[in-house]
């Protein structure tokens, strides 16, 4: 970490806003992409024998004296040597419902904007304003380049009602405006392309909560996880295998698992190969040629991919935040009837089953004339 | 691979390129990143296409079908599926590195570059729409291509923000196919689009278009369950007393088109902040020397025929720009008084120049007068003039020692 004056920043960033005095300056901070670091983790997971249901709600839990026997969900009841309660938002609830809630989660909003690719180049390190009051309630958001060439915006820390409230409004948007945009003086909010908001699982000590159940023999909480949670899942992790170990010695003989594979293997990313490489790929498998998402050049081969993969990608939006397909400057425009038909193709189901994000939220409500038809016959 | 012209895009503008440049002795190659060519058009099944070309009211496909029918009679080379992965200046024109998947990854020099790329829509985060992030919010274009191209109904109760033509044509559109259109909202005084498609999309099917409105919000998590409307201010600002819910399942928006250059960045044109495209002269040249310009990729037009109009003279410039490889014209038209903008931006001395332009605002009874250092070329009357309608005046060959040209609409004098 070093301290540089008003001058100096400028050697590092050359559009830095005006009105800095100063900065600390921090080599060793780094960006990745949230998205696909879970997913990795989740996928390595899989291919060791993990299993993952989504779409599955814990609804409560099965007990006999001080141990949980089984997780009660819409899809029938799960039986495990040890739950972990990695609930976020619903950490709290999930804790209660197993006997043992000694914490609560209040929700904490932030709002994010992401800037056109255009922008990318004019800044190099993620940017800050750093908080100078001990009542800050975050690191003081700002502004990050991305991997793929965008910057973010924000985020907001506003403390809401709803959990898993992910609305934007007017004044959240011009907040970031107002606030981190001008950290970098060729931004402005022409740039803006999307804004999304979600919620920080904070709990009022605003610590993390990595800890074996007091009370519940095999229950581990992972709660109140908060910036800087993604930073901190590896070594939060290390903690959680230890608990469990110990909690599962008791009940078996533990043995570390001889086929156990650390390393998983991703599918191919024609944009990231040589013009050889690419050009036998898509030989092999002309989809990997066919460009479906024209703002970020995602092609058929890879949207097929993750809605095949070990944790399969199925519905539009889990398609867009895997590939891409979707979170350029036209937002989905061009791409989102082809996206519907491949997800429909691929995973067997009608289009009008085919959901945005949830059971629910189905983009097409039917056939043309479906209506139109029904009217005339009466 | 090589070529002499290579046309960018094969919708109107595109495909009109490509003949003129083949009609004018150049080897031609056209490229299209869909799996059909015609562009939009084919999924503009309404009529009202190639009006001033034909004479005619076309469907759009059948408008893109004559040209791709005079594209095959002409053997032409045209490039399905086909995206641009990267674009720079060689010593000669441009290197072009094509992907497809028949080809793969391949590279093209061309000498002289036609971008026909057209345009896309404005999102709703581009007019700063608010609330969760529910299915149902679509662009018009998105939803007639879903209704038009795949036979897929997006919604059964729409509301629709903007009354840009797209939108209310769709408000027709899904009439027909038994939705339910609850209202079109314009946050301005008057419709954005045509005077033709108000009365035959909204009035007709008994639409209801309200002024001065927008919408502040959209309700639901999974799917929309309806938006908030409120009247604006005379700043365009929403007033939060008049504010309503309109249930509903679908938000459509028509707020806006913008020119699609990004593919240009590499070269780094000259661009109009006005029209968001690169500033050409009247031969759609642009600042960069065998880069050519036009259709809706230069400004967004109206009409169609406009379109091709500006394609062919792209197409044949670009044929005559690789047998005699001159420059720019830096003649500088400039927007007088009450114009919005006005392509092309530069002209050439010594060859007749077709202008298009736009007002600033609806005006009754003025008049259209080009001059160069005071002295006039030009003056037209008009009854009445409006953005939404695109005008076009044809100016003479100017002398070699004009500087400036200035356009500007004023009363009638």
């Amino acid at each position: 970490m070093r301290v540089l004056n008003r001058r100096q920043v400028k050697d590092y960033e050359q559009n830095v806003g005006d009105g800095q005095r100063g900065s600390i300056y921090m080599p060793e901070s780094g960006v990745v992409s949230p998205y696909q670091v879970t997913v990795c983790y989740a996928e390595n997971a899989i291919q060791n024998g993990a299993s993952v249901y989504v779409n599955t709600r814990v609804t409560g839990f099965q007990r006999e004296h001080s141990r949980v026997t089984g997780v009660c969900t819409n899809r029938g009841v799960l039986r495990a040597g040890v739950v972990i309660n990695a609930a976020g938002v619903w950490a709290d609830r999930i804790a209660e419902m197993a006997g043992d809630r000694f914490y609560t989660i209040h929700p904490r909003k932030g709002v994010i904007a992401i800037l056109d690719k255009k922008t990318g180049a004019s800044q190099r390190m993620v940017l800050g304003r750093a908080p100078l009051s001990s009542k800050a309630l975050t690191k003081g958001g700002g502004l990050t380049p991305l991997l793929h060439g965008n910057i973010l915006a924000g985020p907001t820390a506003d403390e809401v009602y709803g959990r898993e409230d992910y609305t934007t409004s007017p004044e959240e948007l011009q907040f970031i405006k107002e606030h981190h945009l001008p950290l970098n003086k060729t931004l402005d909010s022409d740039n803006i392309i999307t804004y999304f908001a979600g919620t920080r699982a904070c709990t009022f000590e605003e610590d993390f909560i990595v800890e074996a159940s007091k009370y519940v023999d095999n229950l581990v909480h992972v709660a109140g996880i908060q910036s800087p949670g993604l930073a901190s899942a590896p070594a939060i992790a290390v903690d959680v295998y230890q608990i469990t170990g110990k909690i599962l010695s008791k009940q078996m003989d533990l043995k570390a698992n001889p086929d156990y594979n650390p390393v998983r293997k991703s599918a191919p990313e024609p944009g990231k190969l040589s013009l050889g490489e690419r050009n036998r790929l898509i030989a092999n498998n002309p989809a990997y040629g066919k460009i479906v998402c024209r703002c970020e050049l995602v092609s058929e081969g890879e949207i097929v991919d993750t809605i095949n993969a070990p944790l399969p990608a199925k519905t539009v939006d889990a398609v867009k935040w895997r590939t891409r397909a979707g979170m350029g400057r036209c937002q989905g425009g061009f791409c989102t009837p082809a996206v519907l038909n491949i997800l429909a193709r691929e995973t067997g189901r009608k289009v009008t089953e085919v959901c945005k994000h949830e059971p629910g939220s189905e983009l097409i409500l039917g056939k043309t004339r479906d209506k139109g038809c029904e009217q005339s016959a009466n | 691979m090589q070529t002499d012209v290579l046309v960018i895009g094969a919708g109107p503008a595109g495909l009109a390129a490509a003949l003129a440049a083949a009609e004018h002795g150049a080897e031609v190659l056209l490229v299209d990143r869909e799996s059909r060519p015609g562009g939009i058009l084919k999924q503009c099944i309404h009529d009202g296409f190639g009006v001033i070309r034909y004479e005619e009211k076309l469907t759009g496909p059948e408008y893109a079908f004559r040209d791709i029918e005079a594209i095959r009679a002409a053997g032409l080379e045209v490039l399905n599926n086909t995206f641009v992965l990267d674009l720079k200046q060689s010593v000669d024109g441009f290197s072009l590195l094509l992907q497809n998947p028949i080809n793969g990854a391949f590279r093209v020099d061309t000498k002289a570059l036609v971008a026909a790329t057209g345009c896309r829509e404005r999102t709703s985060r581009q007019v700063f729409i608010h609330g969760d992030r529910p299915a149902g919010i679509y662009s018009a274009g998105t939803a007639q291509n879903l209704i038009n191209l795949h036979g897929y109904l997006p919604g059964r109760r729409v509301a629709i923000l903007g009354s840009g033509d797209i939108g209310m044509i769709m408000a027709r559109r899904l009439s027909l196919e038994g939705a339910e259109v609850v209202g079109v909202y314009e946050i301005k005084s008057e419709p954005s689009g045509l005077t033709r498609n108000r009365v035959q999309c909204l009035e007709d099917y008994n639409i209801p278009l309200h002024l001065n409105t927008t919408v502040t919000r959209v309700h639901g998590t999974k799917r929309v369950t309806g938006v908030s409307v409120a009247a604006v201010g005379a700043d365009l600002k929403a007033l939060h007393d008049s504010e309503k819910f309109v249930p509903c399942d679908t938000l459509l928006l028509s707020v806006g088109l913008i020119p699609e250059n990004d593919i240009l960045e590499p070269l780094d044109p000259e661009f109009d902040a006005k029209t968001g495209g690169p500033l050409v002269d009247q031969r759609m040249l642009t600042s960069v020397p065998g880069l050519f310009s036009c259709g809706n990729a230069t400004h967004v037009n109206d009409m169609v025929d406009y379109v091709s109009e500006s394609g062919f003279i792209a197409g044949k410039s670009a044929a005559e720009y690789v047998q005699s490889g001159w420059k720019r014209g830096n003649i500088e038209v400039s927007p007088g008084e009450n114009l919005l903008y006005i392509v092309p931006q530069r002209l050439v001395s010594g060859k007749e120049a077709v202008i298009y332009f736009r007002s600033v605002k609806t005006m009754d009874r003025v008049t259209l007068v080009a001059q160069a250092a005071g002295k006039e070329l030009f003056r037209k009357k008009y009854l009445r003039i409006r953005p939404p309608e695109m005008q076009k005046i044809v100016l003479q060959a100017l002398p070699p020692e004009t500087e400036s040209v200035e356009i500007s609409l004023g009363e009638v004098t």
